[in-house]
């Protein structure tokens, strides 16, 4: 019995030897908040299809000219409750894919406003050639985020122009139209996400 | 908040690795180790016994241990910070992503074998135990940390796939009776009836997530597949609106509540399953013995408290569209009554069905092979191969071990093990007997207990015996033994 207990006590100081190991990694009253987890997401946004000929009065006589410059008034999308998580996003590149299927010219910009007023710059302005396929990407800092954040409106407006020394009749347009195709794509930290 | 939820799921698993709170599984280490019963455990016709019988310390009789991953450990992701964070813990994710393998896995289990007894008479080995069991495996792939590390982004104009990944867990009750038999001077066959009863489980199958896109990025292709098999003391809510039917929540999970009583839980005998250990040990000369056995071949049927969910969506995303600000401009499109739209289709596109109809699982499945060679009467060296087959994945292991009988009681094995792709594993096992006493102790690592946050492997065997008997290797050749085969019969061990 007594060779037992020795053998015992023998075991059970390995057993506390086994415990004195190194804890200290575990002490998360360190653990500093992680950083580098920034993963780069790309999304789809928005989409449209639009037919020009929704915003031309046509004479119905296909062999008649359009007018030289036709003004698509600004898409307003009011982003009212909807955040941006500005906190966590340090650039964006937001992608637009603007495909004209007309002989005309497309020109485009972008803005947010709060209360009718303007904030930060208008993102101008690009131009699709005639039966071209656009992709502009513009770069969006934070401080343009925060703008977007602090938006109660996006607007996006075009303007639809004969290329010079061209002429676009009716029949060009009963079928064309245009399609507009909004994609993100930034690094997200996701540690900020809810802030 | 965020930060010590996930920190506090790696301290679980790294509490886990240090031995403060129980973990198990047979250290292969104990496989060889003379004298001790309860190598039976590992293959039931070697069951260290040679004639009389043995009791377990009630309450107490052995505790088994382990944990392990493939290959990386909590110092992969969390450790020292270096010049002015020296004094901090930092997350280190790229270390981490360099440390994971394509297929990787946390596993842990735990076992308290609160009853056994046994004793061999003549030919016939016989024993019975009554065990406490769990053990919990979660699995990735290294897609899944790509996409979370590295986004979405890389896979514009591409297919990507999870693959691989689910979580296992399952807490049960095994009444196991072995039974071994010499057949020859050479050969002995052992098996193991295994009455199973399951407390908990949770299963997952299939799960995976696909998203394709083309390469302008147009649209996203999310397609979501899987299935979670729960039985636990839980009350599910679901929300339903029986006045709107097409409620897009109808149906969706609200809440998960706890309704755990330890005397349901704890007596709840209808999960029944059954498993089944088998064995033989041939002694091919007077020095070389090969043994071969396969443990844990069985399944629980799970009836009670049951809840499962499947999932089988796909949705394309394209985002939200644009109104066609034609008629009264300008038009304003309300964004977030878009998303309102868009999360509702989300929701009924991948809300899963679920069902309460019961199911089964597998168990872990163990294989070993291995051969002991006898230099002398006290000392045989011995190699050990162990493949553990769980959902659908294979995990092996290769022992080598030196085995002595030291002055008739104290008993000793020093081995080296290679497991799931880490070399550094040097494990000891020991055991001491002073009458009829005997306590034991074995592990395949011994480094890890003290280094945890370095561990990749950790595994412990404990337990107590009470054995009265004899050997049949009274004359102490250790050549001929039965049971042991050689030397290490009762009456020479510890």
């Amino acid at each position: 019995m007594k060779k037992f207990l020795r053998g015992s006590l023998i075991l059970i100081a390995m057993a506390v030897a086994f415990q004195s190991c190194n804890l200290d990694d575990f002490e998360l009253d360190r653990l500093t908040d992680p950083t580098g987890l920034k993963p780069l997401v790309f999304a789809p946004l928005a989409y449209g299809t639009y037919p020009v000929s929704d915003f031309i009065t046509l004479s119905g006589v296909p062999t008649n000219p359009v007018p030289a410059s036709v003004v698509l008034n600004p898409i307003v999308y009011d982003v009212q409750s909807v955040r941006f998580y500005h906190a966590a996003v340090d650039s964006v590149d937001l992608i637009i894919t603007f495909t004209n299927q007309m002989p005309v010219e497309v020109t485009y910009n972008m803005a947010s406003t709060y209360m009718g007023i303007q904030l930060g710059k208008i993102y101008s302005s690009g131009v699709i050639g005639a039966g071209e396929t656009n992709v502009t990407t513009f770069k969006l800092g934070a401080a343009d985020i925060q703008n977007i954040d602090d938006s109660d409106q996006l607007l996006f407006s075009a303007l639809l122009t004969v290329p010079a020394g061209a002429t676009v009749t009716e029949a060009n347009l009963l079928s064309s139209d245009f399609k507009v195709q909004i994609s993100v794509k930034g690094p997200v930290d996701l540690m900020k996400i809810d802030n | 908040m965020k930060k010590h939820f996930i920190a506090g799921f790696i301290l679980i698993f790294a509490i886990n690795l240090s031995w403060i709170t129980p973990l198990y599984s047979q250290p292969n280490t104990l496989y060889f180790m003379k004298g001790i019963p309860q190598t039976k455990d590992l293959n039931p016709a070697r069951p260290g016994i040679k004639s009389g019988w043995y009791l377990a310390l009630p309450i107490f009789s052995k505790l088994d241990l382990s944990a392990n991953t493939n290959n990386w450990s909590y110092n992969d992701i969390i450790h020292q910070g270096a010049g002015s964070q020296s004094d901090s813990l930092v997350w280190d994710f790229p270390k981490f992503i360099s440390a994971i393998g394509n297929k990787n896995f946390v596993f842990e289990s735990a076992a308290l074998t609160v009853l056994e007894g046994g004793f061999k008479k003549d030919k016939n080995f016989f024993s019975l135990s009554l065990t406490e069991k769990e053990f919990a495996e979660t699995y990735f792939d290294q897609n899944l940390v790509d996409l979370i590390y590295y986004g979405n982004a890389q896979y514009v104009g591409q297919t990507y796939t999870s693959g691989y990944m689910g979580v296992g867990a399952q807490h049960y009750r095994e009444v196991a009776f072995t039974y071994a038999r010499d057949v020859s001077d050479a050969l002995t066959v052992g098996a193991t009836a295994k009455l199973l009863f399951g407390m908990s489980a949770i299963k997952t199958n299939g799960m995976n997530l696909q998203a394709s896109s083309p390469a302008n990025g147009e649209y996203l292709d999310v397609t979501a597949t899987g299935r979670v098999d729960v039985s636990a003391p839980l009350e599910y809510t679901f929300y339903n609106d029986p006045a709107d039917p097409t409620n897009s929540s109808n149906g969706y999970l609200e809440s998960v509540n706890s309704v755990f009583d330890a005397n349901n839980y704890f007596t709840n005998f209808s999960n029944m399953g059954f498993a089944i250990d088998l064995g033989f040990a041939y002694q091919v000369n007077d020095n070389f013995q090969l043994s071969v056995s396969m443990i844990d071949l069985g399944t629980i049927g799970w009836k009670t408290n049951t809840q499962s969910f499947i999932e089988q969506g796909q949705f394309r995303y394209s985002g939200v569209e644009l109104a066609n600000p034609i008629n009264s401009l300008p038009t304003s499109v309300s964004v977030s009554d878009s998303i309102d739209t868009l999360v509702d289709k989300l929701k009924s596109t991948f809300r899963p069905d679920t069902t309460t109809n019961g199911f089964s699982t597998g168990l872990p499945t163990k294989f070993y092979v291995g051969g002991d060679y006898l230099i002398n009467d006290i000392f045989s060296v011995s190699g050990l191969a162990r493949v553990r087959i769980y959902n659908n994945m294979v995990h092996s292991a290769l022992t080598l071990s030196g085995n002595a009988l030291l002055w008739d009681r104290l008993t000793l094995s020093a081995s080296y093990s290679v497991m799931e792709s880490t070399y550094d594993n040097i494990g000891l096992g020991i055991g001491y007997r002073g009458g009829p006493f005997q306590i034991y102790a074995a592990a395949d690592n011994l480094i890890s207990p003290f280094y945890p946050s370095k561990a990749r492997n950790m595994n412990l065997r404990v337990g107590i015996n009470l054995i009265f008997g004899e050997s049949d290797d009274d004359e102490g050749n250790g050549k001929k033994g039965r049971s042991g085969r050689r030397s290490g019969g009762i009456d020479r061990c510890p």
